[in-house]
């Protein structure tokens, strides 16, 4: 090795450690600019964030985002021109409700019993509900389910037309309290308000 | 930079004690490398033009349907080859890293960085496309240096910025074949067509990309090779005297001096493997962490020693006991123990990816209670989370497994949705109920539900128990 090119004992740290030597040079400065960056950057966010409180956390960021997602699917349903006069009018088709008491047979009878009167599922013709009483809340649960209560979601498997009319069978069969289950949920009349 | 150290850093030379792409005052000394030409540069130049294209294009090349190399993080699922991982297989990721680093463990250990001088996408990308049009456009090294150091003048300006202009548009281009592994090549063409307000998002990061490999290729450049990569830095750890490097003849060039003095080496300390080197170190002072390995100093040697008619390769590939003129070893411990490493790391990936199910089902116990008490007996809820984990649509069948007889004959078994669609790549909870007459339990009891893939037959079997007082 060429000993001229060993010119710079000035940076040259003192300690050494089993005869290796270390040398000071200056940090590259776009390396320096980076570190003073990420200071200035976190002491901005911690003010802005945490003190002010301008601004949403991640967590909270989240949950608004998560909000707005449901507003959107709420949107795309009544675009579909689906609501809770639109599935009562349904239950007034008889065509219509043939096809839904087919599907609710071959799909919620296993739980509610073919008359509605509730096995493992819930009485389906008495007063009481416990997710709502609205024919969307109805519509809600078909569609997603109440899983931890062994509701299953019906969406994906029958799809919208399907889950619009077997919906709006449901409704049908309110008002006949049949002797079955014992009432689960709170008590809303003998009227659907919609 | 002030004067002192703008007249001390064009007097300097590469060292060992520091870095010759920064200056005493920790600003940038920009480097630039003499044009070279040679056998290497020939190869370099075939294997580059290949990568490009392969690089650029397997977002574009479709396998079963789906892109080559994809990573689809809003579906949490990458496809690779016309195979598809779902975020399930997330953990073969490691093997695959490992498999990824070993190779470069075992590559390293024989031949050097290899790697980063033929086909480290920063080097193809920085030597084979942007330097190349920095050299069209502002032309050989002493013209750009001569240029940089002078005043602005109407032809630097455009020539600045006719070159930067360049840079930002292929950058542009660049950052959206990148963007490509991560977003479908459909919907990103289609998002480039549009207003950047309908894919705020996607814009962004086609902004944020474009800006930053801009600032790589125009003005970092090799300080991502010497400060950010980590793999530059295992250098000294991977290789041994064994390992085919980059290197100077010390015993031949040595004592450097003029052509035809008496009683010096080959070198005749020209400094054409100074000039030409992308990362600015000596290459006499031995093998050094900035050391790419892209073979300028090699051709630049050759054509020199060509010229004074000594022979080719007192720069060239050879092993530290090569140079010392000793022989070679191929095989010695470390180089079989990267191998095996390498060979179980890719083997463990084969067979876990090999032995992928293209469905996934897991029981949960239903929240609260363990059980119910009702008219007909003890009823425990469950509930199984199937996962459709192929790229296509699938009926799963859902049953009571055969030792599910052990809760008596007199159990009743209520599965809602016995027959499950899922798209591809779609998930399902599915509620399970099963009642047992209050007499016929005694202790717990643990059984199965099968799940059956319709469309092969592949059955899963998952483990419930049912629980009473």
């Amino acid at each position: 090795m060429n000993e001229q090119n060993r010119h710079h004992d000035e940076n040259l740290r003192e300690h050494a450690f089993d005869g290796i030597q270390e040398y000071d040079n200056k940090l590259p400065n776009w390396w320096l600019w980076i570190l003073y960056g990420s200071i200035v950057f976190s002491l901005a966010y911690w003010l802005v964030l945490h003190t002010v409180g301008a601004g949403d956390l991640p967590h909270a960021a989240l949950e608004k985002d998560m909000i707005a997602a449901a507003e959107l699917q709420l949107a795309r349903a009544a675009e579909g021109g689906l609501s809770n006069e639109s599935l009562q009018l349904m239950a007034t088709i008889p065509a219509r409700m043939a096809e839904g008491e087919e599907l609710y047979l071959q799909y919620c009878a296993v739980c509610h019993l073919n008359d509605g009167s509730g096995s493992v599922g819930p009485n389906l013709t008495d007063d009481y509900w416990i997710h709502g009483n609205t024919p969307m809340d109805q519509h809600d649960v078909v569609t997603n389910g109440v899983t931890a209560k062994g509701m299953a979601a019906w969406g994906n498997q029958l799809g919208p037309k399907r889950v619009e009319l077997v919906t709006a069978y449901i409704l049908t069969l309110h008002g006949k309290n049949l002797p079955g289950k014992a009432p689960e949920g709170e008590y809303y009349g003998e009227e659907p308000t919609p | 930079m002030n004067d002192a150290v703008r007249r001390a850093s064009e007097l300097r030379k590469p060292d060992l004690d520091t870095m010759y792409t920064i200056n005493s005052d920790g600003s940038r000394n920009f480097l630039h490398p003499a044009d070279v030409k040679g056998r290497w540069q020939v190869r370099k130049n075939v294997i580059w033009s290949v990568l490009l294209v392969i690089y650029l294009g397997l977002p574009f090349v479709k396998i079963g349907g789906h892109p080559a190399v994809h990573v689809d993080i809003a579906r949490r699922s990458a496809y690779l080859f016309g195979n598809t991982f779902t975020n399930q297989d997330f953990h073969l990721i490691f093997f695959l890293l490992l498999g990824f680093g070993l190779t470069l463990f075992v590559v390293t250990s024989l031949y050097g960085r290899l790697w980063c001088g033929f086909a480290c996408p920063q080097t193809v990308f920085l030597e084979g496309v942007f330097r190349r049009i920095e050299r069209w456009i502002e032309g050989p090294r002493g013209r750009r240096i001569q240029r940089n150091l002078g005043p602005m003048t109407a032809d630097k300006f455009l020539r600045k910025a006719l070159k930067h202009g360049a840079f930002i548009a292929l950058c542009w281009i660049f950052a959206h074949a990148f963007i490509a592994y991560f977003m479908p090549v459909e919907n990103l063409l289609d998002a480039v067509r549009r207003s950047p307000a309908d894919h705020m998002a996607a814009f962004i990061w086609g902004m944020a990309w474009t800006g930053l490999l801009y600032f790589n290729y125009a003005w970092f450049r090799e300080q991502t090779c010497l400060i950010i990569c980590p793999y530059g830095r295992l250098q000294s750890t991977l290789i041994d005297p064994e390992t085919i490097i980059i290197g100077y003849d010390e015993r031949r060039g040595e004592p450097r001096g003029q052509l035809h003095q008496e009683g010096t080496g080959d070198c005749i300390d020209c400094l054409r493997c100074v000039n030409v080197c992308p990362t600015g170190i000596d290459i006499r002072n031995g093998l050094q962490m900035e050391c790419i390995a892209c073979s300028n100093c090699i051709d630049a040697c050759d054509t020199v020693m060509d010229k004074i008619g000594k022979p080719r390769g007192l720069i060239r590939y050879d092993s530290q006991r090569g140079f010392e003129g000793q022989r070679h070893r191929l095989l010695r411990g470390r180089l079989l123990v990267y191998l095996a490493a390498f060979a179980l790391g890719v083997g463990f990936f084969a067979w876990r990816a090999g032995d992928r199910t293209f469905f996934q089902v897991s029981a949960l116990r239903a929240r609260g209670m363990p059980y119910t008490i009702t008219e007909d007996g003890l009823r425990n809820l469950y509930s199984i989370f199937v996962q459709n984990k192929s790229d296509r649509e699938r009926t799963f069948l859902v049953a009571p497994g055969e030792d599910a007889v052990a809760l008596g004959d007199r159990a009743v078994f209520i599965i809602p949705q016995d027959r499950v669609r899922l798209d591809a790549l779609g998930e399902a909870r599915l509620p399970l109920f099963v009642t047992v007459p209050r007499e016929d339990y005694t202790v717990p009891q643990e059984f199965h539900f099968s799940v059956t893939d319709s469309a092969t037959g592949t059955v899963r079997l998952v483990q419930v128990r049912f629980r009473g007082p």
